[in-house]
């Protein structure tokens, strides 16, 4: 794990991206308005930007569709395919679903947070989804409606709980040059 | 790459008409079919498999932008409602769709009625 542990957040009550990335401003998510390389071309090259983001949602079904954006973005900047970057938003939009539905119900709605952490390592893109609900045993049969999809559709998911609450790690493996000869789907397609 | 990947519009819109030729009620769902927006889809469904009359729906899933563990719910769900009533449920998938490809991977793909398009759903037998 190259991303420290996470320090207790203040819940936000508004949508917000945090940036763990020096010399970079935190950027509002409704400014992430493109799909192209970060703003911070003058800080850091286009071609070769930081992949490493964390965010922090209110749990809110109504932010799901701007999560799912959020971490569409970040894999833009990956060398992946557009097809497994859709596999990985699913992978991702599940866990959420889980959290928001499922992790925060001894608390009013939408009080909780969901965190997302970003990052690549080992050739892969991995993200991060967590929690900080009680589980309990009825939650147990819930989340796993979300796990058989997330499986089949990425490299790999493993579930972490705890007294903190629960994070669910997915990982994806990320086009190697060998990947690109000529057999292997295009990355421009679909 | 980058261009590669859609913006991903926001929201679900529904439209929800008859077909009298082939006696089906046509559902359209275009856009992105999550937790939040899956119970509007679950209304105009319901609404379809409860009329006295119904014996077939075309759901058509063609303008879905995004699909997830939300919608595989909802169809499994629905698909186990209509079948309880005799009424016949037809998908509008393409093939090549994000919906294909989660249905698939999850194993649905033969136990749902799939078309490519709402012509081929409508006009089949």
């Amino acid at each position: 794990m190259t991303v420290e542990a996470f320090s207790p957040v203040e819940r936000p009550t508004t949508p917000r991206s945090v940036e763990q990335l020096p010399e970079q401003p935190t950027r509002q998510p409704e400014q992430l308005g493109t799909q192209t390389a970060p703003r911070s071309s003058a800080v850091q090259p286009a071609t070769q930007p930081d992949p490493r983001r964390r965010y922090s949602w209110p749990a809110d079904a109504r932010h799901a569709n701007v999560i799912r954006d959020a971490v569409h973005r970040w894999l833009g900047m990956l060398p992946l395919s557009a097809h497994d970057a859709a596999s990985m938003v699913v992978a991702v939009d599940a866990a959420v679903e889980n959290v928001i539905r499922h992790a925060y119900l001894d608390r009013p709605e939408g009080s909780g947070t969901v965190e997302i952490a970003c990052w690549t390592e080992n050739g892969e893109a991995c993200a991060e989804v967590i929690d900080h609900g009680v589980w309990r045993a009825p939650r147990e049969r819930v989340i796993s409606r979300g796990i058989p999809l997330m499986k089949q559709l990425i490299g790999s998911v493993a579930v972490e709980t705890g007294d903190q609450g629960t994070r669910v790690l997915l990982r994806h493996p990320l086009d190697t040059p060998r990947d690109t000869a000529p057999g292997r789907e295009p990355s421009a397609a679909e | 790459m980058e261009d590669a990947l859609d913006p991903f519009e926001e929201g679900l819109s529904t439209e929800v008409f008859e077909c009298a030729q082939q006696s089906a009620i046509v559902v359209v769902a275009r856009g992105e079919l999550d937790s939040q927006t899956v119970s509007e889809l679950n209304e105009a469904v319901n609404d379809a498999l409860s009329r006295p009359a119904t014996r077939r729906v075309v759901l058509d899933l063609d303008g879905i932008v995004f699909f997830g563990s939300a919608g595989v719910a909802f169809l499994t769900q629905a698909e186990s409602d209509a079948r309880a009533r005799s009424i016949e449920l037809r998908l509008v998938v393409p093939p090549t769709s994000r919906v294909h490809r989660v249905l698939e991977v999850m194993g649905l793909i033969r136990l749902m009625a799939l078309y490519p398009t709402r012509d081929e759903a409508l006009a089949a037998d």
